[in-house]
């Protein structure tokens, strides 16, 4: 998050953390890891429970319902999946989460997660927000008719992180390809080989325009200028992702992208371009915070 | 008659004893769900950051917003 922080001004958003602990602990924690935005200490966790996320989850674990197994996959996706006896620090936390919030207080996108362990990154976040940094290491690739760019939003993750695998498209002039709900084409898609530990999320298209091809009198959804499709991908965190994840130094995601383009005369063959990203791997931080005295 | 019998009971223990279990049954948690959501207003805070300034959401905006990042905590 810090390492975006300057991203998320650029764009005229201010960032701030909050959890329940107190301005000693999260002092320490910021110069502990550089972080220069406001951390806030809501001890007590009334602003969290006043935003209706305060997770319940822990208080129920604790409750009459212990032996309930609808209970226990709730418990171990949203206080612990390690320790059986977390739930009494998990008490008073926040179901994790980010809110982005407009000048008028109104909530414009919001980011939550089904497993706790799971975060997107703030590149990832950057990216759904629309546009992004500019890509650190894009791969540039040419066809007849388009100019296809890939990068990864980050070039590095930790297990259960939530990140995308970019590909962005810029038809050839007078060009298009389809879009998704255009009949008797073959729209434009992205197939990411499956790989141990990852989970991919569907493909994220942005709007398309219609297109009105005069001789047939038809109406198609087509994309004709750049746009760019988001594959999100979760590095999984359970015990056994964590632990075939730390022999790894790297993931490599490999995959076709597949469209068809036409110009305003002719249609051309589908396409199908091999895709490749590589992220590095690093490992969760778990330290904790040194106790202030 | 007999089935008249059972329906009546039925109906005497529901109101007698509530409904049956499976009204008990808890509702698995949907995140998506919980707090404001998009279009909505949020409440403003007041809380103290780590240099021990208190903060609102207006000190916390830049130009055009803020991202609130709620965390589960910094100490474990």
């Amino acid at each position: 998050m810090q390492a975006q922080a300057n991203e998320f001004a650029a764009r005229g958003l201010g960032l701030a953390g909050i959890s329940y602990d107190s301005p000693a602990v999260l002092a320490e924690f910021s110069r502990r890891y550089g972080i220069t935005f406001p951390l806030l200490s809501d001890e007590g966790s009334a602003t969290i429970k006043a935003y209706g996320i305060l997770n319940t989850v822990a208080y129920e674990a604790l409750g009459a319902g212990k032996g309930d197994a609808a209970l226990a996959a709730d418990v171990s996706r949203y206080v612990s999946s390690l320790s059986p006896n977390a739930a009494n620090v998990v008490k008073g936390t926040p179901f994790p989460g980010n809110f982005v919030i407009d000048l008028r207080r109104r909530v414009t996108s919001r980011f939550f997660e089904d497993y706790y362990r799971e975060r997107d990154t703030a590149a990832g976040i950057l990216l759904r927000l629309g546009g992004g940094s500019a890509p650190v290491q894009a791969t540039k690739i040419s066809t007849a008719h388009a100019a296809i760019t890939t990068y990864p939003s980050d070039l590095e993750v930790a297990p259960g992180n939530r990140f995308s695998l970019v590909i962005g498209i810029t038809p050839a002039p007078n060009a298009h390809v389809y879009a998704p709900g255009a009949k008797g084409y073959r729209v434009v898609k992205v197939d990411i080989d499956p790989q141990p530990f990852v989970r991919m999320l569907p493909l994220q298209y942005p709007a398309s325009e219609i297109y009105f091809f005069k001789p047939l009198n038809e109406r198609v959804p087509v994309y004709r200028k750049p746009f760019t499709l988001l594959q999100e991908v979760v590095a999984e965190v359970s015990i056994e992702a964590e632990k075939a994840l730390e022999q790894k130094k790297s993931l490599t995601f490999t995959g076709t992208l597949e469209y068809q383009a036409c110009d305003d005369r002719e249609c051309f063959n589908p396409a199908s371009v091999p895709l490749s990203w590589t992220v590095a791997l690093r490992k969760n931080i778990t330290e904790r915070s040194a106790r202030p005295k | 008659m007999n089935q008249a019998r059972t329906l009546i009971t039925a109906v005497l223990c529901f109101v007698a004893f509530g409904p049956p279990a499976a009204a008990q049954t808890r509702q698995a948690i949907d995140v998506s769900k919980l707090g404001p959501q998009v279009g909505e207003r949020v409440p403003d805070l007041s809380l103290n950051d780590q240099n021990g300034k208190t903060r609102t959401l207006g000190s916390l905006m830049g130009t055009k917003g803020v991202m609130l990042v709620f965390f589960r905590s910094a100490d474990w």
